[in-house]
């Protein structure tokens, strides 16, 4: 443990982030500055991410044992290629963390067993990281985001309204109840023969629609909470691109006009509800923070610019780079952990179990949403 | 030579360390699944105990497969993680090997592994230990007839390990006392990692099977519009992936 005490009585850590819950490998060398275990400042020095999008494009979705096997191929390289990028050595790291769920388990456990094997070779400690908590904290690495703040979690497999008060005190106010937002983005993409990544080619495919030629519903309008919907979105979706084709109208325009119409009504559901949750958020800290890979996209963030602005908000969002899943937000998030003394002593690090599910906060009593045998992801 | 032995790959979990002739550690334990939650500690255990520190580790001997891919991966990436910056202080040791040498038995000896699916992972190794067939995967008659045909007029084959109850009976095939045999035993994969010349670069997994996975109709269509992967870097490096 080489971590620097600052002259103003603070310490300052390198901490290795390692993230492997989907299809991307990625490894970040973040510098971390805290006092009184209170993050002052944090610094991406490097950011590598290796993605495997090529190994399951023929495939049409993510294939998990694919995923396992390209993460185990490239985890070390991306690992040292991050250490390189940072201009540091492996015996400068102060900490290694690591995604430890939730997520496609066989790459979990790849990313986490790396990061067992570093810290346990070069004396580090270890802190297993809860994914959904690196996209809560991925503004502190860029934005000034001090606690408390509501966060918009918006990704491929998540959807949540989340009151964050502190480190590791998250309270959820609203959840999809059917697909995540960006589920929604990759089917309707399927949908219109756009490709993967979804979010990426509807957003291009828009560019040149008219999101108003075809009418999309608008979800849960008559709901007082602050839960999410996407299913309905993509049955319209399906049915109009049936109807276009069965009368033979299904050309380059009506693909762009459906994408349009589409990207509207996700923005505007996303931004309805997160309204809703800034009229009843009950902290005087007027601060929406979004985070998660749909939140690069552009109308999207317009809309929750908008109902940001209206309600006389600030408004947070990291940069794409990360948005979408990145060693950064997992380092930092480790790093603060650590810092605040809440990570797991190191014999337990090392026995820490990879989880496929594991809810960053717990559901809403009376609400709680179905979402598969083993109930919601997260 | 200090070597550190890792095995994950089938249903135990087992931690050697070796200097030279000599066993420093060794422990094992059994089980089917979990091996990311014991492996680190074992491991850890080693380096305490012995009073070593990583850097006192020339090597790491790491079982490859096949196997369960997943306990595969699990000893794979610890290696990996632990030798960062180190990659050619790692050894990838086949499974079947290890199991052949982790059993005091002369002659040929076929080891044969479930593979489930209605498939073995088998191999064969004549009486010097020279290895006369590498790691396949096949069904229980086409193995027990590769084997077969692969020992040529040697007398008898001792079938070992977890599948070896699977093969059809042949006049030369007897069956080891499974009861003197725990399995890998990781200080026959210190050994194996000790004798074998320098390494080149980190191991790769043994998998013997492509993964479940099948083309959709739209991909196939739209082959063409996969987008080229690649490490994208944000700190200045980059390459093809």
């Amino acid at each position: 443990m080489s971590s620097v005490a600052t002259p103003a009585g603070g310490r300052q850590f390198l901490a290795l982030g390692i993230e492997t819950s989907c299809d991307d490998t990625a490894a970040s060398v973040v510098d971390a500055m805290f006092e009184g275990g209170v993050l002052k400042s944090a610094r991406a020095l490097s950011s590598e991410v290796w993605s495997q999008y090529d190994r399951h494009a023929e495939f049409g979705g993510v294939v998990p044992e694919i995923a396992a096997r390209s993460h185990v191929e490239r985890v070390d390289a991306v690992m040292s290629r991050a250490i390189a990028a940072a201009g540091v050595t492996v015996a400068e790291i102060d900490l290694v963390a690591a995604t430890a769920g939730p997520g496609l388990v066989g790459g979990v456990m790849v990313g986490l067993s790396a990061a067992k094997g570093f810290a346990l070779a070069n004396g580090v400690p270890l802190v297993p990281v809860n994914h959904l908590e690196g996209h809560a904290l991925s503004a502190r690495l860029t934005e000034d985001a001090a606690f408390p703040y509501l966060l918009l979690l918006v990704s491929g497999g998540h959807t949540q309204l989340i009151e964050v008060s502190g480190l590791g005190a998250y309270r959820r106010i609203g959840t999809t109840i059917d697909d995540a937002a960006g589920e929604a983005f990759d089917k309707t993409a399927k949908l219109l023969s756009l490709g993967q990544p979804g979010g990426p080619r509807i957003e291009s495919a828009a560019v040149a629609g008219r999101a108003d030629r075809f009418h999309m519903p608008r979800p849960l309008l008559n709901r007082q909470d602050c839960d999410f919907s996407f299913s309905g979105l993509k049955t319209a979706v399906r049915v109009i691109v049936e109807q276009e084709f069965a009368g033979g109208r299904l050309d380059g325009q009506a693909i762009a006009d459906i994408a349009g119409g589409f990207q509207t009504a996700v923005a505007e559901h996303l931004a309805a509800r997160t309204a809703r949750a800034i009229a009843n958020a009950a902290f005087e800290n007027r601060l929406l923070v979004v985070a998660g890979g749909v939140a690069a996209n552009c109308e999207i963030k317009g809309a929750l610019a908008r109902v940001a602005g209206e309600a006389g908000w600030r408004l947070a969002f990291p940069p794409p780079k990360y948005c979408t899943d990145n060693g950064a937000m997992i380092a930092l998030a480790g790093a603060e952990r650590f810092a605040a003394g809440l990570a797991p002593p190191m014999a337990e690090a090392l026995a820490f179990a990879p989880k496929a599910r594991w809810p960053l906060a717990p559901p809403i009593v009376g609400a709680e949403h179905g979402g598969g045998k083993k109930g919601p992801k997260a | 030579m200090i070597v550190l032995a890792l095995d994950t790959a089938l249903s135990t979990c087992s931690v050697a360390i070796i200097r030279g002739p000599e066993t420093l550690f060794d422990r094992f334990t059994f089980q089917a699944k979990g091996h990311a939650e014991t492996l680190p500690p074992m491991a850890a255990a080693a380096l305490s105990e012995t009073g070593l520190i990583a850097a006192d580790i020339d090597r790491i001997g790491v079982v490859v497969g096949p196997g369960q891919f997943t306990g595969v991966r699990v000893g794979l990436a610890f290696a990996r993680g632990f030798a960062l910056g180190r990659p050619n202080a790692i050894v990838g040791v086949n499974s079947l090997r290890a199991l052949r040498d982790s059993a005091a038995i002369k002659g040929w000896i076929a080891p044969v592994v479930d593979a489930r699916r209605g498939e073995v992972f088998a191999g064969l190794y004549d009486a010097d230990g020279d290895e006369r067939l590498q790691p396949f995967a096949a069904a229980p008659d086409a193995a027990a007839m590769r084997i077969a045909e692969a020992a040529g007029d040697a007398d008898a084959i001792c079938l070992l390990g977890s599948g070896a109850g699977l093969l059809p009976s042949d006049a030369r095939f007897y069956r080891a006392d499974t009861k003197s045999l725990r399995g890998i035993d990781p200080v026959a994969v210190a050994r194996i990692a000790a004798e074998a010349p320098p390494p080149a670069g980190p191991p790769g997994p043994i998998y013997l099977r492509a993964p479940d996975a099948k083309k959709s109709a739209a991909a196939l269509l739209a082959g063409a519009m996969a987008i080229p992967g690649g490490i994208r870097s944000e700190s200045g490096t980059t390459d093809g992936g």
